[in-house]
């Protein structure tokens, strides 16, 4: 199965959310890493087919999935980043009621959705209702609607979002079992979330995509640019302003510990450090700062 | 499909604006409908006080060309009777101390003749007030009143259409009026001038009539506002709650899905209707009980007032889809209430509002479907004036109704399947 995202090009207005953007996926997990506003959201919507391209074109197996139109949407499970529910509806009713749009009837209806909602954890809460559910509860009712149909083609936009750590460990084992022959498509600004599991990522800003790579080809990348270095605290503003920085911890009294990128050594006592993931998304998205305060390093 | 139309319907059942309405509405119809058929049953709606009729109820008679001349004879011998006149004032007023209603018999001056005259140029000013000033001078005792009613209400009837069609035929050929009028009036006079020719049943209950009297009037606006508030939310819900990316993302989750959501909207317009009408039949079984139920000849309302109930379900149905519509483009549940209410009721408010000078303005408005939900228009006999001919204004609600709907479906499915989410 291949998906093939031919010069697409989505505009609000005059803002392009997604400039003309070519692709093509096959088996595996994409990771789409890109801060607010880099066009994860849209592209995606695009791949799901709820959000037309103002131009271009997207094709499944050199089929449009436009004329391909139901056909297509049987093969996908689509976790939207912002979505609701109704407040009113068990958790059993919601999946009842997406197997009926899904096309699943009969015994295996009820097979499926007990098999969903144990898997994510949900089955004693299966008669209760939904407005009695904490967000973490929702977001796992929202993956196990996505997967309900067994998807071909699994579209996740954040969906760790609102979950705790338990939860996020969890639901990493399971697209890791998952991933298997069919095209996993994650958006996250979550790095750890896909380090472990993303056979490619894209990494996206202002609708287009800037890399593209494994993360040991994308980390490799930014080797010789992560650095490790000591400061004291009153000196932080002013490293913020001419250093992306990526953790930062106390060490001892008034001294800091800091990771951060540059093409060049730091400082005297900055030691390299092994990149990984998110030092790659720190490379592309991390602003220095602009306060105008100035203190001694 | 019968999943996807089951939890529609929990939908809209499960939808607070809804359970609101309903409380809201079926109470106030309930406490309407109560009212309306108690007035009647104490006898305000009659044309008589029924406290007067053996039985509370008037004795049927056949009115016609043909028998209005000895019943006329039997009234007027009756009036000539001296006996049944109080013979002083002080024994009328010592038998009226309670009020109520009047018969003067032989003696009895018709105000509405007088005015007509004048109307006419038949008499001057000053006839006019002389005759007017002149009061009857005496009236029938109380006690011959059940006796009188049941003479005198058939002739009554016949000589207020006889009155009608003397109205009716004057207007007909005044060249101070429109053509229109004119052509209104010798239509009226031809269709009452029909009625004495065939004849009718005069004194009948009108009981189970009055039922269907509620149900097309008086209570129609709860029935309207109960289907607007529990459909506008259908897909505007979808929207304003973030679920569209869920559905339009799945499999049966546009066409399939607008089809049901239409099929659950009219599973549900109609279960509105038939509560509707389950509690109108209901609050006058309890006031009336089974009297009047099998009267239906002659002169009754009640064969056209059956045709009302068809009608009314029609125009329910077309209140659904113009809803429908207006909640596939909404995406705030307030400004779908607001709209559907607006263009739902429109036509109906329009006639508080304004005042159209414009015939054919104003009869567009009169068969839109609002309108056919509260039914006033076909209880009253209303025709829509075309191209010289009066046309009976219910034949045009069917057709109203096709044309939403044929307007309607391709907005809701297109508006729907075609939806981009962007929330």
């Amino acid at each position: 199965m291949k998906i093939d995202i031919i010069n697409v090009t989505k505009k609000y207005g005059n803002k392009k959310a997604v400039d003309n953007l070519s692709l093509t996926l096959t088996n595996g997990v994409y990771a789409l890493l890109g801060a607010n506003g880099s066009g994860k959201t849209t592209l995606m919507r695009m791949i799901a087919d709820v959000l037309k391209p103002t131009q271009g074109e997207i094709r499944l197996d050199g089929e449009s999935i436009k004329k391909l139109d139901a056909e297509y949407r049987n093969l996908i499970g689509y976790l939207p980043q912002n979505f609701g529910y109704y407040k009113d509806f068990t958790a059993e009713d919601f999946l009842y009621y997406f197997c009926a749009l899904k096309g699943i009837n009969g015994s295996f209806r009820k097979s499926r959705t007990e098999e969903l909602l144990k898997y994510v954890d949900l089955y004693s809460e299966r008669k209760k209702k939904i407005k009695t559910f904490s967000g973490g509860m929702r977001q796992r009712l929202g993956i196990a609607q996505a997967l309900l149909n067994n998807p071909a083609i699994l579209i996740l936009d954040e969906p760790t979002a609102g979950l705790d750590p338990k939860e996020r460990i969890r639901f990493r084992n399971l697209m890791m079992e998952m991933s298997k022959d069919r095209i996993v498509i994650y958006a996250t600004h979550i790095v750890s979330d896909i380090s472990f599991i993303a056979d490619r990522v894209l990494i996206m800003k202002e609708g287009r995509i800037v890399a593209d790579g494994t993360v040991q080809s994308l980390t490799e990348s930014v080797k010789g640019k992560v650095w490790r270095i000591k400061a004291k605290r009153e000196a932080l503003t002013v490293i913020q302003k001419r250093f992306v920085i990526g953790e930062a911890f106390t060490e001892s009294d008034g001294i800091v510990s800091l990771r951060l990128i540059s093409a060049e050594k730091p400082c005297e006592n900055a030691e390299p450090c092994e990149p990984d993931l998110s030092d790659v998304y720190l490379n592309f998205f991390g602003e220095v700062s602009t306060d105008e305060n100035h203190y001694t390093v | 499909m019968k999943t996807i139309i089951r939890y529609e319907l929990k939908k809209i059942f499960q939808n607070k604006l809804f359970i609101g309405a309903f409380i809201i509405c079926f109470v106030a119809m309930i406490a309407i409908s109560a009212v309306a058929v108690y007035q009647y049953n104490t006898g305000v709606r009659g044309s008589f006080d029924m406290e007067y009729l053996e039985n509370g109820k008037p004795t049927e008679v056949f009115v016609s060309n043909d028998t209005i001349d000895e019943l006329r004879k039997a009234v007027e011998d009756f009036e000539e009777r001296d006996d049944i006149y109080y013979e002083s004032h002080e024994e009328r007023l010592s038998d009226y101390a309670d009020g109520g209603t009047v018969f003067f018999g032989k003696y009895d001056i018709n105000t509405s003749d007088i005015f007509f005259k004048l109307e006419k140029g038949e008499i001057t000013e000053e006839e006019f007030e002389a005759l007017m000033s002149n009061t009857p001078k005496t009236s029938i005792k109380k006690q011959y009143f059940p006796e009188y009613i049941k003479l005198c209400w058939g002739v009554e009837e016949y000589e207020n259409i006889e009155r009608a069609i003397e109205r009716e035929e004057f207007y007909a050929s005044s060249n101070d009026e429109t053509q229109y009028y004119r052509d209104y009036n010798a239509f009226l006079a031809k269709q009452h001038r029909e009625i004495l020719e065939k004849g009718f049943v005069s004194g009948y209950d009108y009981g189970w009539e009055n039922f269907y009297s509620i149900l097309s009037q008086d209570v129609g606006i709860f029935l309207a506002i109960i289907i607007i508030f529990g459909l506008c939310n259908v897909f505007t819900l979808e929207y304003s709650l973030s679920v569209d990316a869920f559905l339009l993302s799945s499999k049966k989750g546009r066409g399939t899905l607008a089809g049901g959501k239409i099929i659950a909207a009219l599973i549900y317009t109609v279960i509105c209707f038939v509560v509707y009408a389950l509690l109108a039949l209901i609050i006058s079984f309890i006031f009336l009980g089974a009297e009047g139920m099998n009267v239906g000849q002659g002169e009754s309302h009640l064969t056209k007032l059956l045709t009302v109930i068809p009608f009314i379900l029609v125009g329910c149905i077309s209140l659904c889809f113009i809803t429908l519509a207006v909640s596939a483009f909404c995406k705030k549940q307030i400004t779908s209430i607001a709209v559907s209410s607006l263009v739902c009721l429109l036509p109906f408010l329009t006639e508080f509002i304004i005042y159209i000078d414009n015939q054919y303005i104003s009869q567009l408005l009169e068969v839109m479907p609002i309108n056919t939900v509260f039914g006033t228009y076909i209880y009253s006999s209303r025709y829509v004036y075309l191209d010289g001919n009066f046309i009976d204004m219910r034949y045009f609600f069917p057709f109203v109704a096709l044309a939403v709907m044929i307007v309607c479906l391709p907005l809701i499915y297109k508006k729907y399947t075609s939806h981009q989410v962007s929330n």
